[in-house]
């Protein structure tokens, strides 16, 4: 099928829910008794560059104007409560029988992303020259979430694909880290919550109520064992709208990702409650697998066959989280820390050695070495304070919601030679330095007017190395569609979200809801 | 004698004025369309931006009669308690409620707390608010599933849909039985339903039996994907981009101590009802009690073809006189979005039935009207009073939200089976994604 069909598809999609949508409520398949019922969402998203590529970007012809996302997606979910049927099916008796109550969900994600397609030369390039890669990358088509809940009394879980959080930060993620992140469409641009990728996960809880003078206490555990799931957080093809910076390597490169053992498992335990019924608070301990893979020089015998490999090793993380409200202020306060212990890092001598020619030769530093990934121990933490304010000049109906976050980050053993895996233009052996303590802050504020239809909020962020970003939007709410127009730039240097500075966009959505 | 003609005439002239305000005010019967022609009918009888709506044209209201006694329709225990809780309890200085003889705080009341009320006691106002809440602890735990619409002057905009759960620790039978390790007054969990892009947020309250001690509020946002503290002291914004605030709820949801209250008078107000006659309850498999499908809809302009007043007003409830007391309400925290609020409170069963908004400087802003609904079995022996249809309606904005009672495919569970669990940090997450 050629790009028109996969439009028309998605367009004949779209129909579909218009007419599946026309009453503005929840479509129930038993409206008398909502047990069983399916919601959705069909969306068009399209964002134009308005910087032209520079540095180490490819492809490096793209410019301001051209088409860097055209990302079309229906999602269709369906929430069954079975308390019901299991009184009634034969199959769900032990359900009853055991006094468990059960619901399902299940989510069916279809995804076309046009830009290879629709897009200006230099992409539809990319996809020419890797087009089973591509292809694979543009179009997908998955059961996205399917779980089971099963809870009884103080019992809890939730088996299947599924999406879990901890902890208190937005944005950056500490405690966060289970599921991995999907940075390929959109990058740092897209909502954190449209960038996970779910997991088969078996998940539960038990809750003690109260002990002392902690009110709610509980445990919650997960595993993702490996032998299920071991997806890590996908790596951008090259030359793709959103692929960080790279120069143009004379080596292969190899993505190494961990093999579905039991030993690749993912899992964690933490407990939680409310102390003295004003303070959550939560400690917790969990493995995963980090978002951005490490990276080394692999060679054989022959150091003129070698190789860059990504992997993804596992990380360790211990932390906890506290967060209460504070009336006198009427602020709420998040706070967050988290130990990681064996990072890995990124020393070029370590991980891309070269090693001298035995005779120098102009233009030629040296043969490729074999690599190895350093690891240190890191502390990180957060802390974030959201507030409603009246600012009535702006708005007499609606407060303003105000979010504001400081993440830190302490490397144990830091060695001055530690560096991020990105190449200053035009030396592709100067790497951005990493320092021993790392800072941002995000600020995020919306409100809204005319009844809740239209919303401004104002995302920014602030590397203290020197980085902004700041992330404008409008939304309008015209029953039962949704539209948005968005903004996204990046100034400053090349460091962390700075890689993608030659990225600045507008986006236009537009989304229909069957309600 | 000039002095004594004085006199005389500071004596009589109050009494002529309020004689000839008597004759001025023209008494409502059933049966009565109030409308611009005949508004004067109703004057006094509703808060005065209601009589300005009629005025206008934006409301006509149909005088009715109801066909049975609300005092009468609600649950056995709460009948029988109206007899034995007569001077039983008090408020102490913290406005804990207490018996009135050993001082001591009780936390295992059945029915209203004060039947009786007198409009000298300094505490009066505190104690016609608990009655409003124990009137629906009364009816047990409940899920409701709640439909809004959201209206603009020019017609419908749009609907949202969610489920409410609502643990009663206090005031029935079912409450007794239960353990209160975390002295609460009830737990309430809020999930929202759709449209898409707000299906999935939930709101979880703990609202402690303690008047001085404040709510802790927790939310889930699929955007995020967690539970987050929320704070519980941002009361007067609006939610969910409706017109109402938190407190709004139900007439007045906020924690008693939050407001300096005045009692301003007691008098008789029509008052909306569904119908004339009660809605009927069917009992469920786990014994509790459900909403019926042929239960009366309550249509808005927006409905009705022809319709020339507003799109929000209501056309086909009754209006019914009825005693309630009215109370002035101002917010100790002085962020609090609205100035004065005047409640008008029915005190047959104890529910607001008006709510007058106004803003900072003092000029009216936003009005809640709320009806009462009352349900009795098939076999007629067991009642209950709770909120039906309830509508906000922002003047400023020319914009209102209806809050909808229970509906023919909107079945709200009464007297429901349900557990502390789900209502712990751990138990709110079955309802998230």
């Amino acid at each position: 099928m050629g790009w028109s069909g996969k439009a028309v598809s998605v367009f004949a999609t779209g129909v579909l829910f218009l007419l599946l949508g026309e009453v503005a409520e929840a479509l129930y398949v038993d409206p008398d008794q909502k047990t069983l019922e399916i919601i959705g969402r069909a969306q068009s998203r399209v964002s134009f560059r308005l910087q032209d590529s520079e540095g180490f970007t490819q492809p490096e012809n793209v410019g301001c104007g051209d088409l860097a996302q055209w990302r079309n997606l229906v999602i269709v979910e369906m929430n069954h409560d079975l308390g019901r049927l299991s009184k009634n099916l034969g199959i769900l008796y032990p359900l009853s029988a055991l006094n468990l109550k059960a619901k399902s969900h299940v989510v069916g994600r279809f995804l076309y992303e046009g830009v290879y397609d629709a897009g200006p030369e230099a992409f539809r390039e990319v996809e020419r020259e890797d087009r089973e890669n591509i292809e694979n990358f543009k179009e997908q088509y998955d059961l996205w979430e399917m779980y089971l809940d099963l809870a009884r009394g103080p019992v809890f879980f939730r088996v299947g694909k599924q999406n879990l959080a901890w902890g208190e930060t937005d944005v950056f993620r500490l405690l966060d880290g289970i599921n991995p992140l999907d940075n390929t469409f959109g990058g740092v641009f897209e909502d954190l919550d449209d960038r996970r990728i779910p997991l088969w996960m078996l998940r539960g809880s038990y809750n003690f109520g109260r002990v002392g003078f902690v009110s709610s206490l509980a445990v919650e555990g997960f595993c993702v064992p490996g032998v299920w799931d071991v997806r890590v957080a996908p790596v951008p093809p090259n030359r793709t709208p959103y692929s960080a910076p790279q120069p143009e390597s004379p080596l292969p490169t190899v993505v190494r990702t961990p093999r579905k053992t039991m030993s690749n498992s993912r899992w964690g335990v933490r407990i939680m409650g409310v102390v003295s019924d004003d303070f959550s608070v939560s400690l917790g301990h969990y493995r995963s697998y980090p978002d951005i893979p490490a990276l080394r020089l692999r060679t054989e015998e022959n150091p003129l066959e070698a190789w860059t490999e990504i992997c993804f090793p596992h990380i360790e993380v211990s932390g906890g989280s506290l967060s209460f409200w504070e009336q006198h202020t009427d602020v709420v306060v998040r706070t967050e820390v988290a130990w990681f212990w064996d990072e890995p890092v990124f020393i070029p001598e370590i991980n891309t050695p070269i090693v001298p020619l035995p005779v120098p030769i102009p233009g030629i530093p040296g043969l490729p070495g074999k690599g190895r990934i350093p690891t240190k121990d890191a502390l990180k933490w957060s802390i974030g304070l959201d507030k409603n304010i009246w600012i009535r000049p702006l708005n007499r109906q609606r407060t303003f919601t105000a979010s504001f976050q400081y993440f830190g980050s302490w490397v144990q053993d830091y060695e001055e030679r530690m560096r991020f895996p990105l190449a200053i233009y035009p030396d592709a052996t100067n790497f951005s330095a990493a320092k021993a303590f790392e800072g941002t802050f995000t600020f995020l504020m919306n409100t809204d007017y005319y009844g809740g239809d239209i919303i401004p909020q104002m995302v920014a962020a602030y590397d203290v190395r020197g980085v902004w970003m700041f992330q404008p939007s409008v939304n309008f709410i015209l029953e039962p569609f949704r539209f948005m127009i968005q903004y996204s730039g990046i100034v400053g240097n090349m460091t962390g979200f700075g890689a993608f500075r030659d990225r600045d966009q507008i986006t236009f959505s537009f989304s229909y809801l069957l309600n | 004698m000039i002095r004594t003609k004085a006199h005389a005439c500071l004596v009589v002239v109050p009494w002529l004025l309020v004689f000839a305000a008597g004759q001025g005010r023209c008494d409502v019967s059933p049966g009565d369309v109030i409308d611009t022609t005949s508004w004067e009918k109703a004057v006094g009888l509703l808060p005065d931006e209601i009589i300005d709506w009629i005025k206008k044209g934006d409301f006509v209201i149909r005088v009715g009669q109801l066909e049975y006694k609300p005092a009468e329709c609600l649950p056995p225990h709460a009948v029988k308690a109206l007899e034995e809780n007569k001077g039983k309890y008090t408020l102490d200085e913290n406005d804990s409620i207490v018996e009135k003889e050993t001082g001591k705080r009780v936390e295992k009341i059945i029915g209203h707390p004060f039947p009786e009320i007198d409009p000298q006691d300094p505490k009066v106002c505190e104690k016609i608010v608990y009655n409003c809440f124990y009137t629906a602890h009364a009816n047990g735990s409940f899920i409701a599933y709640l439909h809004t619409d959201y209206i603009r002057r020019s017609g419908y905009e749009r609907s949202t849909e969610g489920e409410m759960h609502n643990l009663s620790m206090v005031g029935n039978p079912a409450s007794l039985a239960m353990e209160n390790p975390d002295r609460m007054e009830k737990y309430t969990l809020f999930v929202a339903k759709s449209p898409y892009d707000i299906a999935g947020a939930a709101i979880m309250t703990w609202r402690y039996l303690d008047p001085q001690k404040q709510d802790n509020t927790f939310a889930f946002l699929p955007a995020i994907r967690r539970v987050r503290r929320m704070s519980s002291g941002n009361r007067s914004d609006a939610v969910f981009g409706s017109d109402a605030a938190v407190d709004d709820s139900g007439g007045f949801d906020g924690k008693v101590t939050s407001m300096e209250w005045k009692y301003l008078r007691a008098q008789e107000a029509l008052i909306p009802f569904p119908s004339e006659n009660v809605s009927r309850l069917k009992k469920n498999e786990q014994g509790g009690w459900l909403s019926s499908a042929d239960i009366d809809v309550m249509t808005y302009g927006h409905e009705k073809q022809g319709w020339a007043g507003a799109q929000w007003a209501p056309v086909n409830m009754i209006w019914v006189k009825k005693p309630v007391v009215v109370l002035e309400a101002k917010a100790k925290d002085p962020y609090y979005n609205y100035g004065i609020q005047q409640l008008w409170v029915q005190t047959e069963t104890w529910g607001v039935v008006y709510k007058s908004i106004y803003d900072k400087v003092g000029k009216h802003w936003k009005t809640f009207v709320g009806q009462a609904r009352y349900f009795e079995s098939e076999d007629k022996t067991f009642h209950l009073a709770h909120a039906g249809d309830q509508l906000v309606i922002d003047e400023r904005a020319n914009h209102a939200t209806i809050f909808r009672g229970p509906m023919p495919t909107e079945i709200w569970k009464y007297f429901a089976e349900l557990h502390l669990d789900d209502f712990s940090l751990a138990g709110f997450q079955r309802f998230c994604k």
